[in-house]
């Protein structure tokens, strides 16, 4: 019998397999490729983030970060898978934790993982707003003047959000404006902005990564940001509070990188300080001001502490929008 | 003049020989990969996404444009070979390719599908370059009521195409659409029939159904009966499409471009409406409607050049509004983000070398597909010469790698061989599973924006005639059932007389 | 009399659709038609499956008399088996192995198959896949083992 020379070609393959798994030490990391998990479809913005970091990453710890998105139930599910990955560091998940681990508590009844005890935090690494938007054509000009218009319409007025990303921020402006007005939920962005531009919606909310383009090319414009701070690429924006809404709270949605319970401490300081130097790049600052977000340098010990208190602020905004857990 | 001027800047900067190779090789990639059965245009990108970064940036999307377009025609080429469409805009195409190919035309109706989607993407390239941002503000007249409308439109084209009667194929629209509904509801946030799975939070996955209700349902019944297969295996005729194939595939090709190119620029299931329209056009003004769903070649040429056009034409919302139409066009919007570069009008004033460089790479995309594909459709139909009991095992398994590829669960394999033994009932029962695709692909969108519609209009069910544009589809849509349905029940009364 | 067995078949089965659709979606809210609940649209629609189904299942009694085909249980029986081996090994034992058994397994479906083909085509698939999808793509997926 003679051997071809693909039958060698795949004996040795299958004959490296073997060698690897198991014999590194945590000094040697990473010795094969990293999984980062996207808890988005490929292609959404948030996905642009994951991919983004995931390919810095892999430039600094000098091993292909292959991404895979498991999209589904608002990142539940990615979320979930992170937490049962074997806690080796090659599993990490860069995540919108307010979301994902904070919000999550509030928005499912039964959650398959426990944000403080599933996960080791590495780092924060931005944060954005959502940003309330009307038609650049309309005149209203600030928040008052949108009030005033919503009130004239006796109920009748309605806004756009897509999926439940801004169904907070909406609600929070209802409630803290004392205002009455519907929703309409959508699942693409296209058919919101064409309801809006055709007059059947009166504002729309969305996250500020997709805000920045539609304002800056004048189909639209913003009145509101939902965080406590002004976003940098859209300076002129202000916040609720500034536009005149007492009491509304910070909803700022926020980006951290998470790996499972258990992983090594070395292994988590390297992430911590790769990620670090990934955040303080020229390059990333340039990427993150293009997609509205502003980088949020921190580290593990801050993160660990910022996450009770938002799981509890997070409650309390669901709680307040009137959003029932499922 | 102004087009011209601005398609000289975007050839000059398209024709550079690094923009030419990475064309070439996007193409290349692109094709090879969306040859391998349940792998379409989407996972394509996705996987090949990260070979692009390391690119400048009209390189890089120069490159994706090129895989996009390998991938897609890689999908029909799957589709018509052994009846697994990679992605939704393909389920047409299996219907009377795949036919043609088990009866021994595999070459004419990949050359025909290769040539027709050449011509389409011609056309749409020209229209993105002359048209874009008019047909942009076409398709920004759509809010949720005329997308409702759109969608009664698309579905009642579905009762057409389908064999074995009326009431049957109604009926399985309806399927189509329950399964459709399985998943979040949209605006209230509440699981539907998920039985507490979480991976059918986000629904029903596209591949495993239409995996299981025509790929593997195919393999299971080819294993019936040999004879079948023998048809596939042995009996080619001739590579090339005859001068009668042409004869009748350039006109269905001329009317699937015209309305694959206004259908792409229309978000969400645009081009999958193109196909399945096309389809349903050409089935309606042939002669002899009976051929179809036997291997009509008007059926491979029209919705593969509906198809094509509108691949060009989606990119239309993405570089002038800097919205995306669908996933793939989400991809590149990705793509572009992580080059540094926000889309929209924006793009066309500030970088012209990068729009019109990239319009003018659509065109040499074509041209370098069509060179590529028709020396490779030798091999190709080679392929089918090899016993099925080699290949259908590689095909299952490419199949299962395929689905399990996209969502990394093997709960979306398990779906699969649920929908696999429920296509093969329905085959046994005489029930078409195409109504039921294009039922499934709908019915989310339509449930969302008529539920939304009626939200907007506090609860005023007139407003879908009250606006124009919603109204006129509607009108469309019922010309469209009177020409279905009054025929059947003369025929049907006809045979009452009989008994 | 029954002559028409697909349509009456096909009635049957669009009646079971739409009663586990009604079934399961009695829970979900209804609405009002200016703010539909969740289980509006799911109930219409298995209702009209259910008279669909009905109307069908009628219309078999006086149809042309159609069989149902005869059913291949062999096929039917072991390509469902390779499916299921496929999704039961890709996690737990390996990409490499599950593409193997899922050869094997669906060859045996068809009479013709020969062992002495069968078997070096499913470690020759495993290997072009192998380096396809893991090596030139980097699918996130284990050659060997769990992942």
């Amino acid at each position: 019998m003679t051997l071809d020379r693909r039958t060698l070609l795949g004996a040795a393959l299958l004959g490296s397999l073997f060698l690897p798994a198991g014999s590194a030490s945590a000094q040697d990391y990473p010795v094969r490729d990293i999984v980062s998990i996207c808890d988005f479809p490929a292609g959404t913005g948030a996905d642009v983030v994951v991919r983004y970091f995931s390919d810095k990453l892999s430039q600094l710890a000098g091993k292909p970060v292959v991404v895979d998105n498991k999209p589904g139930a608002l990142g539940m599910i990615a979320t979930n898978t992170v937490a049962k990955a074997r806690p080796d560091g090659y599993t990490i998940h860069i995540t919108p934790g307010s979301s994902t681990m904070a919000a999550a508590v509030h928005i499912f009844k039964k959650l398959p993982y426990d944000p403080i005890k599933d996960f080791v935090p590495v780092t924060t690494i931005g944060r954005l707003g959502f940003v309330l938007m009307v038609d650049a054509r309309q005149p209203f000009r600030t928040i008052a003047d949108l009030s005033a218009h919503i009130r004239s319409k006796n109920g009748k007025a309605s806004f756009g959000v897509v999926a439940s990303s801004g169904v907070i921020g909406g609600e929070m402006y209802k409630q803290r404006a004392g205002l009455q007005f519907n929703r309409a939920q959508y699942k693409e962005v296209t058919t919101m902005m064409n309801d809006l531009l055709a007059g059947s919606t009166d504002f729309i909310l969305n996250d500020s990564s997709w805000a920045v383009e539609m304002i800056r090319s004048n189909k639209l414009r913003g009145l509101a940001v939902t965080s406590g701070h002004r976003i940098g690429a859209l300076a002129d924006v202000p916040t609720f509070e500034e536009a005149g809404v007492k009491g509304y709270p910070d909803l700022s949605p926020w980006w951290a990188v998470y790996v499972p319970a258990k992983t090594p401490q070395p292994v988590v300081d390297k992430l911590e300080g790769w990620f670090n130097q990934i955040v303080a790049m020229e390059e990333t600052k340039k990427f993150l001001l293009n997609i509205a977000t502003d980088p949020w340098p921190g580290n593990a010990k801050m993160l660990a502490d910022l996450l009770p208190r938002e799981i509890q602020a997070w409650g309390e905004y669901t709680r307040l929008a009137g959003i029932e857990p499922q | 003049m102004d087009i011209l001027h601005n398609l000289a800047i975007g050839f000059m900067a398209a024709a550079s020989w690094q923009n030419l190779s990475y064309c070439l090789v996007g193409c290349l990639l692109g094709t090879l990969i969306g040859v391998l059965p349940g792998i379409g245009p989407i996972a394509t990108i996705a996987m090949l996404l990260p070979a692009t970064y390391g690119l400048p940036p009209l390189g890089a999307l120069i490159m994706l444009a090129g895989i996009y377009y390998g991938a897609q025609y890689g999908g029909s080429t799957t589709a018509i070979l052994v009846n697994m469409p990679g992605e939704t805009s393909s389920v047409v195409t299996c219907l009377d390719g795949y036919q043609m190919a088990r009866r021994g035309r595999a070459g004419a109706a990949l050359a025909v599908a290769a040539l027709g989607s050449f011509f389409a993407g011609c056309v749409g390239t020209i229209m993105v370059a002359a048209f874009g941002p008019l047909l942009a503000a076409f398709s920004e007249k759509f809010t949720s009521v005329e997308f409702f409308s759109l969608m009664v439109l698309g579905l009642l084209s579905a009762v057409v195409m389908a064999g074995g009667g009326l009431l049957k194929a109604v009926a399985m629209i309806v399927v189509g659409l329950l399964l459709g509904l399985v998943g979040t509801d949209v605006q209230s946030g509440t699981a539907r029939y998920t039985f507490d799975v979480s991976e059918l939070w986000d629904g029903i996955g596209f591949l495993p159904l239409v995996m299981g209700l025509f790929g593997i349902n195919e393999v299971m019944i080819n294993l019936e009966q040999t004879q079948r297969r023998e048809l596939l295996a042995t009996k080619i005729t001739g590579l090339w499409p005859t001068r009668e194939d042409f004869r009748q595939a350039w006109p269905a090709a001329l009317r699937g471009t015209a309305l694959g190119s206004v259908l792409g620029i229309l978000p969400g299931s645009g081009s999958v409406l193109a196909s399945f329209a096309s389809y349903t056009l050409e089935k309606k003004i042939a002669r002899d409607p009976s051929r179809f769903g036997r291997g009509a070649i008007e059926g491979v040429a029209g919705p593969e050049a509906a198809n094509n056009a509108a691949a060009q034409t989606s990119f239309i919302p993405l570089l002038t509004l800097g919205l995306p139409s669908n996933v793939v066009m989400a991809l590149m919007m990705g793509a572009m983000i992580i080059q540094g570069i926000a889309p929209g009008s924006v793009v066309m004033d500030k970088r012209p070398d990068l729009f019109w460089g990239m319009v003018a790479s659509m065109w040499i995309g074509n041209l370098m597909l069509l060179v590529i594909n028709l020396p490779m459709i030798g091999i190709w139909v080679r392929l089918l010469r090899i016993p099925y009991r080699l290949l259908y095992p590689c095909i299952l398994v490419l199949c299962l790698i395929g689905i399990y590829s996209v969502s990394s669960s093997p709960t979306d394999l398990l779906l699969t061989v649920v929908f696999a033994l429920f296509g093969y009932g329905l085959n046994k029962l005489g029930c078409e599973p195409a109504p039921l695709i294009l039922g499934f692909i709908l019915g989310p969108s339509m449930e969302e924006n008529f539920r939304r519609s009626l939200v907007l209009s506090q609860g005023d069910a007139l407003v879908f005639v009250q606006r124009p544009l919603s109204l006129a589809l509607l009108l469309a849509a019922a010309c469209l059932l009177a020409v279905i349905v009054l025929p059947q029940i003369r025929k049907s009364r006809e045979d009452a007389f009989k008994d | 009399m029954v002559r028409n067995g697909q349509d009456l078949g096909s009635g049957l089965l669009f009646i079971a659709i739409g009663g586990v659709g009604l079934w399961w979606g009695r829970e979900y809210e209804l609405g009002t038609t200016a703010n539909m609940g969740p289980g509006f649209v799911p109930m219409a629609l298995s209702g009209i499956l259910v008279l669909m189904g009905l109307a069908i299942g009628l219309r078999a009694c006086r149809g042309a008399n159609t069989a149902i085909d005869r059913v291949h249980w062999r096929p039917v029986l072991l390509l469902t088996l390779a499916m299921l081996a496929f999704a039961g090994l890709i996690r737990t034992a390996g990409f490499a192995p599950a593409i193997v058994a899922t050869v094997i397994v669906a060859a045996l479906a068809s009479r013709e198959s020969r062992a002495r083909e069968f078997v070096p085509l499913s470690i020759g698939l495993a290997v072009v896949c192998v380096l396809v999808f893991v090596v030139a793509l980097r699918q996130p997926v284990a050659i060997f083992g769990a992942s």
